[in-house]
């Protein structure tokens, strides 16, 4: 997982595969990153071969984080995004257009 | 050769010998080593069977991989290099003279099976080692070492010990006859092998008090240990029976449980120490249970050896151990229970006798009274007062027969308890049988038989005078009773060593099929004519004990309506032996009760039979003048009596007004009267109101008796009206016809008033007696049908309002694991009493819970009765309206009282006899129905549990799938098929199947043991024919399961399939669309011995093989599956595997469903069928069989081998990663909710392509319907939005083994597939 921090916004790197038995990782990964005084963490998850319902779970739940970060998918894999469609969440978590940052 | 050579052969093992640091050994650097040795080494280290050697002056030590792996455990590598005495200094005592014997003499030594205790896990281990120790020599030939090559047998030797001790305990146990005797041979059995046991406690509830099973609220018994028997066992004793087992107690339901030492009874952890090195540190606890019972009835604590470790070996075979306990408990309670009702029914027996036997002797002492005056009476009356004269007869004829009953019935009881001794006296047996049979010449010729007597001199034998004048007197009055016309016959004479005497008579003759029954204790057999149907039906069943007192014996010979003949055969040499009674075989005979009166003949014995018989002619010999005697007495006018207590209504018809009124006065105190003046009369009376008797003159003008008999009974409904004629004719013929038309009885003018009265409630009692009869035979139908308590009380409720106009009925019924009262009234009481009174304890104060507590009929007329006797819940009884009450107790057979039923009516009701014994019989039906419904419950409840111990499979294997169904005949829950999957220590599958003969609770009680031994056995054995070898040595011991058949087969993990058949139907094998049937490996049914070794002729025939391809399936069933009425066992075989390849796209799952559809007619089966279905892992392009250990570590590669498996076969790119989507979600939830995270599980996957269609089954070990509260809590079904936006079809079937989840994908693009 690889972590950029530009400003208030922090972009993460995730390769691999997300499922039950590495969920918990990501999740770990998300919560220490949705702190103050970050502002908004985007998601590349363009090299995830694979994202079961666990992890979006994960995602979801990042997403409604108690401190406010905004939490936004930049980049994704056809797999990821073919599944974000099918469990309703694309619209909240995907980034509309090409994968870019935006500062304020 | 090269130190490096041995190091590379070595592998990993040669790594570790080089980091030894040789030069510190006498050995020296490995350069400078001899070749010998590095040669030796190179071959030890390279094998692949386990070695160890030792070589040089301290016998340095070296070994394999296969001994490092098998046998030396925590010492490795430590042990590389040390001296042989040190690394196995726990064990030098028993191997150091061994070796030192191989070095001394260079002679190898041989050891099977030895035990060794090792350290080599922590622990002082119990091993088992085959082993060899042989020289190992220089170049020089000097030697220098020794070299061990081992087999370890540990799992083997221990297996085999523990399946011993389970067929010693089953065996023992099978043969005790009651519990005491069960927990007398489990001690000694398990105290002979203390091996895994060193000991045992084996402890019984008293009854659970608190009814909740866990023992608490209750005495408790130690009733069998072992093992801790050396020391103060009076504490152990002690400490249950005040304080419970005091061991910590398994969940109820729930498996053994371990206890460590800590958490022992302070009774047990003091006793400990006599165990020495042997005092186990854990024990394990487990319920005992008597099935059907569901509670636990006591515990078994086991304690387990500390030399092995507490694994799954120990416990299956202490739950094992536990099983035939429980089934031991189970046959010595049925037997218990058995014996109990035959007991039950000897007592009752007993207690008749002693009760007819006291109160015949209370009534001899009045009766001696009555009868004394009586005689000084009849010496005056006829001058004194000579219009009472025949009552005075009637009362000493009538004194004289009772006495003569009384004696019967009393010389009977003494006969039967052995206290009545012939007191012999020489008699000439010619002169005293012929004076006996002349007393009743008059009588016989009076009656208008021909009377022949023909006594031969048969000298002078020894024989009790009183007994011989019984049983001819007893023989003749029986002939005069039912012989109308024709003769009587009495002939004595001597036939060879034997005398002889016949009866012989023209009379009505005895029906054959009741000749067996005649000499039977009150039996009365029931014939069509006879003088008079007095009878205690004592007379002949005496007469046979008499006769055999002598040694003789009596037989009847009958044709009916031709006549009858008694002979009496008497050996000679008995009554020539003695003079008198044997003094040994009682020491104070007691004389038979007749012969008080004297000896002569003239006692009270004669005169009594002779009064008897002058009665039943008496009508021959009494005028008209006598007629008018016997009711010239005019009586008071009686009103009739009060209706309620009226026992019943009586018609009389007569046309003679005094007569009528005669009549009337006679019966009035007793019945409801109501006359008619002749039959037409009658006849329109009966039409308006129906009496319980009619009473009718024959004579009569209109119609007269016989003609109002006639008409009565051409009327259906009337034709059980109960008759009876009054008539002035004497003779024989005319009665007859009154018969023949179908009266009841007749009366012979003139009759006595006793007689008649007697005449009327005998008719009446009889119709309500059969009134009754009728009506509890009706209830007992309709009861017979119904399951519930609930409906029980809806069928009653209807019988007691129709017969008796009860307003409530009421049901009770004990709760037998509880103790407490359920109730149920009908229709429901009022002011919410029907919510109080809905349960209670038998300590209760209403009227339903004290018939149950006191086992007595409780019935209170009136409210000021119920109010005195109930005074606790009076306002209670007001409230629901409720004044008067007959409670009965519901008694079983074996007498134990299940409840109550309660009539209850809102005014007063007084109950006449008839009624009373209408409830008791009723309340008979009703316990028996209650007792029906109770123990079908009990079974039923054992069976369901059987069956789901049956389907609980031991499955843990990745090389296979498996699926197994049970499906029960109809009408029944069990029948006699069985199977089993285990999982074998070292990965294989193992999987029995069996039938034996029989259903229901006996066939489920051989199949666990049967079961339970398989399991053993494949634990022991890793040869299918041994397996079957050890089920057969079980099945020989075992009655129950004689003749079974089984199969056994061993799923090795490189798909080696080897199996043996003990006459069972063989596996199919389906591979592809190929079919065929896996013959071979057969041997003879169980318990027919010949499976042993070299018994089928050495040819090797005892098991097959065969290689297993990737993705086939194996089907094993019993017979139900192929055998269909009428058709050839092949015919069914070819059908199965049709069926089997047809339906092969199917995941294993509904495969086995559509098969037992497939053969399962539309009312069920008639044979039960057991099936079990098996994939091995792999894949075909047209299936993908995979299975995996449940963990989600698992899930990537179970998902990488699905995606594989798609892409080779080319499914397009995007349809790939959607099924790939689909499939990571279901598994996920597998191993999440179906498994519950646990690893020991697994999971199955079979994907098929069938055409365009992907067919996904994945298979748990979880059912989603008994976790849905936590499932729906956590989540599960996650994911299933993908899974249902990607499938065609999604279906969950939430099996009793697992859950299998089944989706299908159609993609258009795929090409059929070629299968």
């Amino acid at each position: 997982m690889l972590t950029a921090l530009r400003g208030p916004v922090a972009r993460v790197g995730v390769a691999g595969e997300i499922d039950d038995a590495t969920v918990d990782r990501l999740v770990d990964a998300l919560a220490g990153l949705c702190q103050p005084p970050l502002e908004r963490v985007e998601l590349d998850l363009s090299s995830v071969g694979y994202l079961g319902s666990a992890g979006v779970r994960a995602l979801a739940q990042a997403a409604d984080n108690p401190a406010g970060v905004s939490v936004q998918v930049v980049g994704a894999s056809a797999v990821v995004r073919r599944v974000l469609e099918l469990t309703g969440v694309d619209r909240r978590l995907l980034a509309a257009g090409p994968p870019a940052l935006r500062s304020r | 050769m090269t130190w490096q050579a041995v190091v590379d052969a070595g592998g990993d093992l040669g790594r570790d010998l080089d980091r030894v640091d040789w030069s510190a050994t006498p050995l020296g650097p490995p350069e400078r080593w001899p070749d010998s040795l590095l040669s030796v080494l190179r071959v030890v280290v390279s094998s692949r069977f386990a070695m160890w050697m030792a070589w040089g002056p301290q016998l340095t030590f070296f070994c394999n991989d296969a001994y490092r792996r098998d046998t030396l455990g925590t010492k490795y590598p430590w042990a590389l290099g040390r001296p042989a005495s040190e690394v196995w200094g726990e064990i030098w005592d028993d191997v150091g003279p061994r070796i030192a014997s191989v070095l001394g003499t260079g002679v190898s030594t041989w050891d099977e099976s030895l035990r060794l205790f090792l350290e080599r896990s922590g622990y002082r281990e119990e091993t088992y080692h085959t082993f060899s120790y042989s020289p190992l020599a220089d170049e020089s030939g000097a030697t220098m070492g020794m070299l061990c090559v081992v087999a370890e047998e540990t799992e083997r030797v221990i297996a085999e010990r523990r399946l011993r001790t389970l067929r010693d305990v089953a065996a023992d146990l099978a043969e005790a006859a009651d519990e005491d005797e069960v927990f007398q041979r489990l001690a000694a059995t398990l105290g002979r092998d203390r091996a895994d046991l060193p000991f045992t406690l084996t402890y019984l509830f008293d009854g659970d008090g608190d009814g909740d099973g866990d023992g608490e609220g209750q005495g408790t018994r130690l009733v069998a240990s072992t093992g801790l028997a050396g020391g103060p066992q009076q504490e152990l004793i002690e400490a249950a029976a005040s304080g419970g087992p005091g061991w910590p107690l398994p969940e109820p339901g729930g498996g053994p449980l371990a206890v460590t030492a800590d958490r022992f009874p302070a009774a047990v952890r003091r006793l400990l120490p006599e165990l020495g090195a042997a005092a186990p540190g854990r024990a394990v606890v487990l319920p005992l249970r008597a099935r059907p019972e569901v509670q636990p009835i006591g515990l078994l604590v086991a304690g387990i050896t500390p030399f092995r470790p507490l694994d799954d070996g120990i416990l299956s075979f202490v739950g094992l151990l536990t099983d035939q306990v429980d089934a031991a408990l189970t046959t010595v309670r049925m037997l218990e229970s058995a014996r109990q009702r035959v007991e039950a029914l000897a007592e009752l027996d007993r207690v008749k006798s002693q009760f007819f036997a006291n109160v015949s002797h209370e009534l001899r002492t009045p009766l001696t009274l009555i009868l004394g005056p009586l005689e000084r009476i009849r010496g005056t009356v006829t001058t004194t007062l000579p219009a009472l004269a025949p009552e005075v007869e009637t009362m000493h004829g009538n004194a004289l027969r009772l006495s003569k009953l009384v004696t019967d019935v009393l010389d009977f009881s003494r006969l039967q308890a052995g206290r009545l001794m012939p007191a012999r006296e020489p008699v000439d047996l010619a002169v005293a049988t012929r004076e006996l049979a002349e007393m009743f010449r008059s009588a016989i010729e009076h009656a208008g038989l021909r009377y022949v007597v023909s006594c031969d001199d048969v000298g002078t034998v020894t024989i009790d005078a009183s007994m011989w004048e019984r049983i001819v007197l007893n023989l003749l009055s029986n002939a005069l009773k039912f012989t109308f016309d024709g003769e009587i016959c009495v002939r004595l004479s001597r036939q060879g060593t034997s005398v002889r005497l016949t009866v012989e008579d023209t009379g009505a003759g005895i029906p054959d099929h009741e000749l067996p029954r005649l000499f039977e204790r009150f039996h009365r057999v029931e014939r069509s004519r006879a003088r008079s149907s007095e009878g205690s039906g004592i007379g002949l069943a005496l007469v046979s004990e008499l006769v055999a007192l002598h040694g003789g014996q009596v037989e009847a010979d009958s044709e009916l309506d031709v006549g009858s003949t008694f002979t009496v055969t008497l050996p000679l040499a008995t009554l020539r032996a003695g003079t008198g009674p044997d003094p040994a075989a009682d020491p104070q005979p007691v004389p038979p009760s007749g012969s008080t009166a004297g000896r002569s003949g003239s006692g009270i014995a004669p005169a009594a039979f002779l009064a008897e018989v002058a009665r039943w002619t008496a009508g021959d010999e009494r005028g008209a003048g006598a007629a008018a005697a016997a009711w010239a007495p005019a009586l008071a006018v009686v009103p009739s009596v009060a209706e309620a207590e009226s026992e019943g209504t009586i018609l009389v018809v007569d046309d003679n007004a005094d007569m009528r009124a005669y009549l009337a006065r006679l019966l009035a105190p007793r019945f409801t009267v109501h006359t008619a003046v002749d039959g037409a009369d009658a006849l329109d009376q009966i039409q308006v109101r129906r009496p319980d008797l009619v009473v009718s003159d024959v004579m009569m003008p209109n119609v007269d008796g016989v003609e109002l008999v006639r008409r009565i009974r051409s009327e259906p409904e009337l034709a059980d009206l109960p008759v009876i004629l009054l008539t002035a004719a004497a003779s024989t013929a005319a009665t007859a016809e009154g018969f023949d038309v179908g009266a009841d009885d007749y009366l012979v003018k003139p009759f006595t008033a006793e007689n008649l009265l007697l005449r009327v409630t005998a008719r009446i009692a009889a119709g309500h007696d059969r009134r009754r009869r009728l009506a509890v035979g009706d209830l007992r139908g309709a009861l017979g049908a119904v399951a519930t308590a609930e409906d029980v009380l809806g069928v009653v409720e209807a019988f007691l309002r129709g017969q008796l106009g009860v307003d409530i009925s009421g049901l009770a019924l004990v709760d037998e694991r509880t103790g407490t009262v359920r109730l149920w009234h009908q229709p429901g009481l009022r002011a919410g009493l029907g919510e109080r009174y809905r349960s209670g304890t038998t300590a209760s104060p209403a009227p339903a819970f004290v018939a149950i507590r006191t086992s007595e009929p409780v019935i209170v007329a009136d409210r000021s009765a119920m109010a005195a006797r109930f005074p606790e819940v009076r306002a209670d009884l007001a409230a629901a309206g409720i004044e008067a009450a007959a409670v009965l107790p519901l008694r079983t057979a074996t007498g134990v009282v299940r409840g109550s039923l309660a009539a209850y009516w809102s005014g007063p009701r007084l109950l006449a006899g008839h009624e009373v014994d209408l409830l008791t019989d009723a309340a008979g039906v009703v316990a028996e129905a209650v007792d029906r419904i109770a123990t079908a419950a009990q079974e039923h409840r054992f069976l369901v549990e059987f069956q789901e111990r049956l389907l609980e499979i031991d499955h843990r294997s990745t090389e296979a799938v498996v699926a197994v169904r049970y499906q029960p005949a109809r009408n029944s829950l069990v029948g006699g098929d069985w199977f089993d999957v285990i999982t074998l220590p070292d990965g294989s599958v193992g999987i029995t199947i069996g039938d034996v003969v029989g259903s229901g609770l006996p066939a489920a009680t051989s199949m666990s043991q049967l079961r339970s031994a398989a399991r053993l056995a494949a634990m022991a054995h890793p040869d299918p024919p041994e397996v079957l070898t050890m089920l057969d040595a079980f099945a020989a011991r075992a009655p129950a399961a004689y003749c079974a058949t089984a199969l056994y087969a061993r799923l090795q993990t490189d798909r080696v399939l080897r199996w043996s058949s003990a006459g069972h139907p063989p596996p199919l094998l389906v591979v592809g669309a190929e079919a065929r049937f896996l013959d071979g490996g057969l041997q003879p049914l169980l318990g027919f011995g010949g499976h042993e070794k070299g018994s089928s002729g050495g040819d090797g025939a005892r098991s097959a093989e065969v290689v297993l391809p990737p993705a086939s399936t194996l089907l094993f069933y019993t017979d139900g599956m192929i055998e269909r009425r009428g058709e050839l066992i092949d015919d069914g075989l070819q059908r199965l595997a049709a069926e089997a390849v047809a339906q092969r796209h199917l995941g294993l799952s509904r495969l086995a469903d559509a098969l037992i559809a497939a053969i399962t007619p539309e009312d069920g089966l008639r044979d039960d069928v057991a099936l079990v279905a098996l994939r091995t892992v792999g894949s075909r392009p047209e299936l993908l069989v995979d299975a995996f250990r449940s963990d989600t570590a698992e899930l990537a590669s179970a998902r990488s081998r699905f995606r594989h498996w798609l892409e080779d076969d080319g499914t397009p790119p995007g349809w790939v990663d959607d099924l790939v989507l689909a499939f990571g979600e279901v598994i996920a939830n597998a191993v999440e909710h179906g498994n519950a995270n646990n690893n020991r599980k697994v999971i199955g996957v079979e994907a098929a392509r069938v055409h365009n269609r992907i067919e996904v089954s994945v298979t748990d070990a979880g059912t989603w319907l008994a976790d849905s509260n936590s499932s729906q809590r956590r989540g599960r079904g996650r994911g299933f939005s993908i899974i249902n936006a990607i499938a065609d079809s999604v279906d969950v079937d939430p099996g009793r083994t697992g859950t299998t989840v089944t989706f299908t994908v159609d993609i258009p693009s795929v090409e059929p597939s070629s299968s």
